[in-house]
């Protein structure tokens, strides 16, 4: 049976999303797009530069793609729900990731603003998938707020430092019935693996990839990551033993080194 | 109002001078900008694409046009 993540009443087959952000050449996302299997990309909506009337991102990004517009930028709810109003405007489909930072040194979310735009939006028919704090109030007021999966911080935007909020993420898993999509900070392929061993039903890789020196190679990395983590997550990891403790992985009893210590070579021999 | 008289806006925080009469559509293509994925706010009122042809600029409109750039 295939394994399908059903987001938003889309059935995908990548569990991979990746950004659009960073990249030295915007021309390198297809071959990013490609090489990493990604079915859902984010972007950011901003000012129009009319010096620069030639830039257009949306030209790099294939068809085939779910677009998911960001709403950085926003400091408060008001902000971010005319930021996805807008984006839905501008013909991309009703899918929105809430970002609301008003912290500009962490870049870390407001779980109360996050909350209050994924009301409002889930209300106007958006698909809402909220960037948060891996915090379990925070997580519950968001499923409460209609929220389509909870998006929590591995560590702090950009940071590429991983999975430091390991525990957090890993109470999450437990107690939220919603999609967990573990976002920001993922900056090694092996974080990503780890946290779809855990149970996250998918990743988001953003500067991990774009800041990598070929990030079509580091985007076919994650991509195997992640499809291994998440093999490993279905196939069900064996217990952990406490600090201290081992178990052999190969039988105790028929020993030859005990056999020998038995006497049993004189009786191996010719006689 | 006379039909040549200009008229002053606000494009995206900045003020700007602009012949009357003209649209929002008319207004991207004196500029050189692409009309494609992109949305406009005219004071505070959202504007898709396919509507820029029907709506006229008018002195003291606050406008913002936005589109797609890359982002996480």
């Amino acid at each position: 049976m295939p394994d399908e993540f059903i987001l938003g009443g889309v059935s995908l087959s990548s569990r991979l999303f990746i950004g659009t952000g960073k990249y030295g050449d915007d021309a390198l996302i297809p071959a990013v797009a490609s090489s990493s299997g990604a079915q859902v990309i984010t972007l950011a909506l901003r000012r129009v530069d009319f010096n620069n009337p030639a830039a257009s991102l949306i030209s790099h990004i294939p068809d085939h793609l779910r677009l998911l517009p960001n709403t950085s930028g926003a400091r408060r709810a008001e902000e971010a729900v005319r930021l996805a109003r807008l984006a839905r405007a501008a013909g991309v489909g009703d899918w929105i990731k809430i970002e609301v930072i008003s912290d500009t040194r962490h870049l870390l979310p407001d779980g109360y603003e996050t909350a209050r735009a994924t009301e409002i939006l889930a209300k106007e028919g958006f698909v809402v998938l909220p960037y948060m704090n891996p915090d379990l109030y925070v997580a519950r007021d968001l499923v409460n707020a209609g929220a389509a999966a909870v998006m929590p911080l591995g560590a702090p935007i950009g940071s590429n430092r991983g999975l430091a909020t390991r525990e957090m993420i890993g109470i999450l898993l437990e107690e939220i019935s919603l999609p967990v999509i573990v976002d920001a900070g993922l900056g090694l392929p092996s974080q990503a693996c780890e946290a779809m061993e855990m149970g996250a039903e998918a990743c988001l890789v953003n500067t991990g990839i774009a800041s990598a020196a070929d990030p079509v190679e580091m985007g076919a990395a994650f991509g195997a990551a992640v499809r291994a983590g998440r093999q490993a997550f279905l196939a069900g990891p064996g217990r952990v033993l406490r600090h201290g403790a081992a178990d052999p992985s190969s039988p105790q009893e028929g020993s030859l080194t005990g056999f020998l210590e038995q006497g049993g070579a004189e009786t191996c021999g010719q006689p | 109002m006379q039909e040549n008289e200009g008229i002053t806006l606000t494009v995206n925080g900045e003020f700007r001078y602009c012949s009357a009469g003209l649209t929002l559509a008319a207004y991207l293509e004196e500029s050189g900008m692409p009309r494609t994925r992109l949305v406009a706010e005219v004071n505070g009122q959202i504007i898709k694409s396919a509507d820029f042809d029907q709506y006229i600029l008018r002195s003291g409109d606050i406008v913002e046009f936005v589109r797609f750039v890359g982002g996480g």
